[in-house]
């Protein structure tokens, strides 16, 4: 999965936003809140195709956890980003 | 137009995002390139700052702070060139975080300090320079588009303008008095398409109110989309009415059991006059209670599930998605002092709702329908409902006191002009030309009007020099209404008269009239 181009990802006090621009804003007019792990996947995704597999060696690289909450997290997150049209 | 969107992800999460859109706050951002990102602000906001507020119209508007005063902050965008003025509760958010070009920036850079800085320092330059860029446009459109075809064209236009909406507004008229005052049914007059009466009836807020009608007729010969439209806008304001009179049954049980005195006003007491009141689509549910009952109010409506959604000096905005929206005044009028709860009866099973006699009544609500009227125009809805009210307590009205009443809030002539259009549109009487003239400027404003409407209304009937003396020394009326000194002593308005020209040399307002006004010079040419 890849992030569709024309999004911006920006930090902002503890957590992240992303919104859509150029374009791309004709087709999303929403806006993206995310946590830093979120917002890790997404930039892992922003310039890369990579796979749920691929995703979930990243984050065991860089995050102390359960493979298997691991695993569960990037299920969801991608769930959320494929219905609100984000990634393609 | 209430979204309350941005607020509550503001509320919810003290930080909005977006892409951005316009171009006026170029050179900065360019539409949609870029994204801007806005905090919640925590304390006031301060030269330089660019802030997110609500406009009047319900707009959500980014620019920059280029002044503070008590109330108010003195807003401009980087490529306007008129000053605005925003209250300071309508401010939102401030600018904290942007992305431009793709590169990340914040407020606290001081690149961005820089630029904000000189860009506002050089205004008078830029100003000089766009005047002088449109002064070029206008000399090579005269010198290379001169088209003298064009102005008669014009004029013949407005001619056949004029003579349209007058048609228009006489079948409305006359269908509303068809269908609440047992007057026969009119016949449409052969050069109006039934799409230009659904475009005149909807801008005036009654496309619903006369379609029983029309109905068969628009179903036989209209194209299908329109008919379907109609129906919806019918379905529609059935739905909102039934959910406002549940909820307005719901809300005063509400505050008899609390013991909260309240007066409804304006809108909702108006449906009990007409036939169906389904009819007569309105927005919001007005009552006024008094100030130290407000704090019980709001508890009252957040605890049945309204939301706060905006607040000023007058009301307070409360909504409940889709349809409902109580605006629950403080303040009985913009200026003054709101009177005590003894000033009005009560009804007489109900020791806490209040009602306004007849007298009372009317001088209100044509003291509201002045200030749209002078703002523009007040629809014909209005009129309508002002005549229905009149017909129906007819015997009951003490002349004397509504004159008096009238008089003592400098309506009396407005009053006067009133009835005459009323009598025009639905007892069949002949106009004058005077009435011909406010009968054309109501149906063309719209329901809540325009300012365009203003500036023809008072060059047209009085010339131009009258006008801006009228401008410049306006009705007594309209002093009280912003100097509510004038009520108590009245001796005081010629020295009002110079208290507002100094106050408006300062405030620039006089500068968006002025321009208004070449602007409908060129456009008679």
């Amino acid at each position: 999965m890849k992030i569709k181009s024309g999004f911006v990802i920006e930090e902002v006090g503890d957590g992240y936003l992303a919104v859509a621009v150029g374009d791309r804003a004709d087709e999303f007019s929403g806006l993206v809140r995310m946590n830093a792990t979120g917002a890790f996947l997404w930039k892992l995704i922003e310039e890369r195709d990579m796979s749920k597999d691929e995703l979930l060696s990243a984050v065991l690289r860089e995050y102390d956890v359960d493979e298997a909450i691991a695993k569960a997290d990037i299920d969801r997150f991608e769930a959320q980003l494929r219905e609100g049209g984000i990634i393609e | 137009m209430k979204d309350g969107l941005i607020e509550s992800e503001l509320r919810e999460h003290g930080v909005y995002a977006s892409n951005t859109f316009g171009t006026s706050m170029r050179p900065l951002f360019k539409t949609h390139r870029d994204m801007i990102i806005v905090k919640a602000p925590d304390s006031e906001l301060r030269k330089y700052d660019v802030a997110l507020y609500v406009s009047e119209r319900g707009k959500y508007i980014l620019h920059r702070v280029i002044g503070v005063k008590d109330n108010e902050y003195l807003i401009r965008g980087d490529n306007t060139y008129s000053v605005e003025h925003v209250p300071k509760d309508r401010v939102i958010g401030v600018l904290v975080k942007f992305n431009r070009k793709g590169k990340t920036h914040t407020t606290d850079e001081l690149s961005y300090k820089i630029y904000s800085r000189l860009w506002h320092f050089i205004y008078p330059v830029r100003f000089v320079l766009r005047k002088i860029r449109l002064v070029l446009g206008k000399i090579y459109r005269a010198v290379f588009k001169r088209n003298a075809k064009k102005t008669t064209a014009a004029v013949g236009d407005k001619e056949a303008q004029v003579r349209l909406v007058r048609s228009l507004s006489e079948y409305v008229a006359a269908l509303l008095t068809h269908i609440n005052c047992g007057a026969p049914k009119p016949e449409k007059p052969k050069e109006l398409s039934w799409d230009a009466v659904f475009a005149f009836a909807h801008s005036q807020s009654l496309a619903s109110g006369i379609y029983s009608a029309i109905e068969a007729d628009v179903k036989r010969e209209a194209a299908p989309e329109l008919a379907a439209r109609w129906d919806r806008a019918r379905a529609t304001d059935l739905a909102k009415h039934i959910k406002q009179s549940s909820e307005f049954k719901r809300l005063t049980a509400l505050f008899t059991e609390k013991e909260i005195k309240f007066l409804p006003l304006k809108g909702f007491t108006y449906k009990a006059l007409w036939k169906n009141p389904a009819h007569r689509t309105m927005s919001d549910l007005d009552i006024y209670f008094d100030p130290e009952d407000m704090p019980r109010v709001d508890e009252l409506l957040l605890g049945l599930g309204y939301v706060q959604e905006h607040s000023c000096d007058v009301h307070l905005s409360y909504e409940k998605k889709p349809f409902l929206n109580v605006e629950a005044h403080r303040k009985f009028e913009e200026n003054g002092e709101s009177p005590s709860f003894d000033t009005w009866q009560t009804k007489p099973e109900n020791p806490y709702w209040h009602i306004m006699n007849h007298e009372q009544f009317l001088t209100f609500n044509a003291l509201h329908a002045y200030k749209h009227y002078e703002g523009g125009g007040c629809g014909m809805r209005v009129i309508f409902y002002l005549y229905l009210y009149k017909k129906a307590y007819e015997n009951e009205i003490d002349r004397e006191a509504l004159q008096n009443s009238l008089e003592k809030e400098g309506l009396s002539d407005f009053f006067t002009l009133i009835e005459k259009v009323a009598d025009y549109w639905f007892a069949g009487a002949e106009p004058t030309d005077e009435v011909l003239g406010a009968a054309y400027y109501i149906s063309t404003g719209g329901t809540y009007g325009s300012f365009e409407n203003r500036i023809s209304h008072g060059v047209e009937s009085k010339g131009r020099v009258r006008y801006i003396l009228s401008r410049v020394f306006p009705p007594y009326a309209r002093m009280k209404l912003r100097y509510p000194v004038l009520k108590k002593l009245p001796i005081l308005l010629p020295f009002m008269y110079i208290v507002r020209f100094v106050t408006s040399v300062f405030n620039g307002r006089n500068g968006k009239e002025l321009r208004g006004m070449k602007k409908h010079k060129e456009n008679k040419k």
